[in-house]
């Protein structure tokens, strides 16, 4: 009946609905934030980076507070996972040895899978305790002068808590993008290096390392976008106050996380609701910049695979 | 030629005149195991926590987990102080089911077609796009499907807080993940195969019904496990399209269409001062690192047994 | 030759006993007992296959980072068994050059390339180590290629200049032995010339063994010649005779359909 360029024809035309479906979703999700943010951005217009006030009663509203919890938690949470994640990613490919490589690699990579409310309920229940017992007591009495090791309130919730949370949830990510971009460095490059007398540290510091660089990099930044939006281990940490941390115990308040308090109460007034999308249209906008950028970079490096770390766990 | 030529050496010289710095041979056996010890200990700190967490929800829940916590709905005063999670497992299997719907015939509809119709322009856009996608923070997810699905006033399908808004938006973030699997399992099928079907005068639609499903089965499951895992940790999506109900549904749409979800249960526990429902969390936590841990070894299991879709699995 | 013994023994560079060399289970290399004579060149020849990189990787202990492989038998260098406990494979490794098939520079400029082993090997006076780099080039007969460019990265250079870089590489940290593993498969006919003449020039200070599948090349440069098959080294003798009148039918099929 029909001849076979026709169904072949059909065939590809109900496929390419679904494409057109991804397209639609992805449009959606940016047009969504654009059109609901709008109000806010003409409004306020770009100091709403910068003002610190947020005060939905009087409709004065600012991201300030918000963006520097944020890049406060993101912050510190690279700079923990980072030299875990090197190691991890050097332990996994260049020390383990082989037949235990598999097993340990799942063991990291599990992590990636935990859902960030378990981590979450493990941060309040487990990290927060040790916090306000055994750490903060002890940077109290021994290093309270220096301004930004002050505790302020010893209660364990803050900037601390989330980003050492924040820490375990980015490190599977950059741990096995970092052992893949050393498994992507030539054998034979490293032979000629051991071949010279070189040490495994040798072999790793001077050809490995500066080999795999650049995948690294492309790591931490996709580590770097998955900080920035995580949200409910966060909420569940952080304290929630709309301050700027001025310690390191101190508690304040992230994007993701006013969102996630407040987002509904939000919508029963117009400016309110709209200056919260703006917050998810910043939130939005890093997530893209950042995973444009690690993305190439990657692909460069170790191709178009994926390791199973790129796919979080919620 | 009567000068010296630069380019010649003193032979003799080049290989007697060098200093062996014993010394600094033995310091770097230490660096070297030093480096050793740093990475030990890098990946035991990375590694604690996946025991530590599984420990500690199950040293502290470990009373409530019995047949009646998953086969009971939350009652007592505060809600859930007697009772169980049925209302969550329920729910999640509303969520799932609603996200499939959407994610499964757009995800692997999407990579087919870019598996076997896609040029390099449109490949490399829909990649990115869902590459992208995969990114985007979930609490955004949750505004857009807010505005979409959810809410009662302006545009959009007005779900109300629901289960059939809340899978939808699970389902965006579901799509991604099993579009780029899919495509990556058909890719890597050899190109003899679809070749040898079309070359006997089938069309791409009866080369997809004979081989490309069959070979490409493992890989799409792995998606589809990906996927599921994904979704089934979500909370800040939920938060702002179904919410959470004590009770069982009575619809998938408006009021009463909200279902229960082991991860909004965790998080609403947590929040309440109440000391047994904070055991109740661990308590639902070891049940949903249950799920999530088998859903990570299936997929794991599957990929061995089938196709090798990740190099780095 | 009864009474030439003695000298004979003080002669010997490398003196392989009994070697055995499993992958697995799988015997790759059959009980090979051989020497290699001091400021001599020995060319190893035999089809792909054949265990001849894997032999040339046993006197340097490469394959210590394989996984899944047993060795039995001996290796002595300069009398020392190289497998023995208290051996140091750094030292070991400072004392053999090795270059391979490809050649593979560090990602890192051209100085740093032969200075890798300079400072790997704890040399840190900056003048001596300018001052090798230099003279390793001019050894390999580099320099006045690169000298301008001693600071782009190794990966501008050609195939060639490459392999020289290679070959410099591997002896800034002043070996007595060069193993080479077909350095010249990848070359173009020109380098090809250059690398062969550099390896004769090396006779006079280095022990070289070459592994080869090319005889022509072999020929051209070897006072020694072996060959494996196998597994097994089916003779072994000097090249004059080994080139000309090889004493086992094997040996001599391989040569006459190869010339």
């Amino acid at each position: 009946m029909f001849n076979l360029k026709y169904k072949d024809d059909f065939y590809k035309l109900i496929l390419s609905v679904f494409i057109f479906g991804i397209i639609l979703i992805f449009l959606t999700v940016v047009a969504v934030m654009l059109y609901y943010s709008y109000p806010a951005i003409i409004r306020y217009g770009l100091p709403f980076l910068w003002t610190k006030e947020w005060n939905p009663p009087k409709e004065i509203f600012g991201a300030a507070t918000f963006i520097a919890g944020t890049f406060m938690v993101t912050f510190l949470a690279l700079i923990f996972a980072v030299p875990l994640s090197l190691g991890i990613g050097i332990f996994l490919e260049e020390y383990c040895p082989a037949f235990l490589r598999g097993f340990f690699t799942i063991i990291i990579e599990i992590l990636a899978g935990i859902p960030s409310v378990v981590f979450g309920v493990w941060g309040v229940l487990t990290i927060v305790p040790w916090l306000r017992d055994s750490i903060e007591p002890f940077f109290e009495k021994h290093f309270s002068y220096i301004p930004f090791l002050k505790v302020e309130e010893n209660i364990g919730y803050g900037i601390l808590a989330a980003s050492f949370v924040v820490t375990f949830m980015i490190l599977p990510i950059i741990a096995s993008i970092t052992k893949d971009s050393l498994a992507s460095v030539p054998k034979i490059i490293k032979d000629g290096a051991f071949a010279t007398g070189a040490t495994k540290l040798d072999v790793i510091r001077d050809v490995s390392l500066p080999h795999a660089y650049k995948g690294i990099y492309g790591g931490i930044v996709l580590g770097f976008g998955r900080a920035v939006g995580e949200t409910i281990a966060v909420v569940l940490l952080i304290g929630n106050q709309a301050v700027i941390p001025k310690s390191l115990f101190g508690v304040g308040y992230t994007i993701s996380a006013v969102l996630a308090n407040t987002f509904t109460f939000a919508v029963i007034s117009h400016i309110y609701a709209s200056s919260e999308v703006e917050l998810a249209l910043i939130l939005l906008l890093v997530s893209l910049i950042i995973n444009l950028l690690g993305r190439n970079v990657l692909k460069r490096v170790i191709g178009g695979k994926f390791s199973r770390s790129q796919f979080g766990g919620g | 030629m009567n000068e010296p030529d630069k380019n010649k050496i003193d032979k003799e010289d080049f290989h007697l005149n060098f200093p062996i710095n014993k010394g600094y041979i033995k310091r770097r056996k230490i660096y070297n195991n030093i480096a050793f010890i740093l990475a030990v200990v890098a990946f035991i700190i990375g590694g604690f926590p996946v025991f530590h967490i599984v420990y500690s929800a199950f040293i502290v829940g470990y009373k409530y987990l019995n047949w009646h916590f998953i086969s009971t709905l939350p009652t007592g005063f505060p809600i859930g102080a007697q009772g169980g999670i049925l209302n969550a497992i329920v729910g999640d299997l509303y969520l799932i089911v609603i996200a499939s719907c959407l994610a499964l015939p757009l995800g692997i509809g999407s990579g087919f077609y870019l598996s076997l119709f896609g040029k390099k322009g449109i490949n490399s856009i829909i990649r990115l796009l869902n590459e992208l996608m995969v990114g985007i923070p979930s609490v955004v997810w949750g505004v857009m499907g807010f505005y979409v699905l959810s809410t009662n006033a302006g545009l959009g399908f007005h779900f109300g807080f629901s289960a059939l808004a809340g899978g939808l938006t699970l389902g965006f973030i579901m799509t991604p993940i099993i579009t780029l699997l899919t495509e990556q399992a058909v890719n890597r099928i050899p190109a003899s195969y679809i070749e040898g079907a079309l070359s006997m005068g089938a069309t791409k639609w009866q080369a997809t019904k004979s081989v490309v499903v069959k070979a490409a089965m493992g890989g799409i499951f792995t998606g589809i496990l990906l996927g599921v895992l994904n979704i089934i940790g979500q909370t800040a999506p939920l938060l702002f399209t179904n919410y959470y109900n004590t009770g069982m549904p009575t619809g998938i749409t408006g009021p009463g269409g909200a279902v229960g979800d082991l991860a909004m249960l965790i998080f609403i526990y947590i929040h309440e001062p109440s000391r047994i429902l904070h055991y109740k969390a661990e308590a639902a936590s070891f049940v949903l690192l249950f799920f999530v841990f088998a859903l990570d070894i299936g997929m794991r299991l599957i990929t061995r047994l089938t196709v090798k879709i990740f190099e780095f699995f | 030759m009864a009474d030439n013994n003695g000298t004979i023994k003080n002669d010997i560079k490398i003196e392989v006993k009994n070697l055995n060399f499993y992958y697995g289970n799988y015997n790759l290399l059959k009980n090979i007992n051989l020497f290699f004579k001091k400021n001599s060149v020995c060319t190893i020849i035999g089809p792909s296959g054949c265990g001849k990189s894997t032999f040339l990787r046993t006197l340097n202990r490469m394959n210590d980072y394989t996984e899944d492989t047993k060795l039995t038998g001996e290796v002595l260098i300069d009398g020392k068994n190289i497998y023995n406990r208290s051996v140091d494979v750094v030292e070991l490794r400072r004392n053999i050059g090795m270059v391979f098939q490809t050649p593979n520079p560090f990602p890192k400029s051209i100085f740093d390339n032969v200075a890798f082993g300079l400072k790997i090997h704890g040399i840190k006076n900056k003048e001596f180590i300018a001052e090798r780099v230099e003279k390793c080039l001019k050894y390999a007969a580099l320099f006045d290629e690169v000298k301008d460019t001693l600071y782009k990265p190794a990966f501008s250079l050609s195939g060639g200049q490459q392999q020289r870089l290679c070959i410099a590489r591997a002896i800034a940290t002043n070996p007595s032995v060069l193993l080479m593993d077909e350095p010249t498969a990848y070359l173009d006919p020109m380098s090809t010339g250059i690398i062969l003449d550099l390896i004769t020039s090396f006779k006079k200070y280095y022990t070289v063994v070459v592994v080869s599948h090319n005889i022509q090349q072999a020929a051209r440069v070897a006072d020694y010649s072996g060959f494996f098959l196998s597994g097994e080294l089916i003779e072994f003798d000097n090249a004059g005779d080994f080139f000309t009148r090889p004493k086992d039918k094997r040996t001599e099929n391989y040569i006459t359909s190869r010339f």
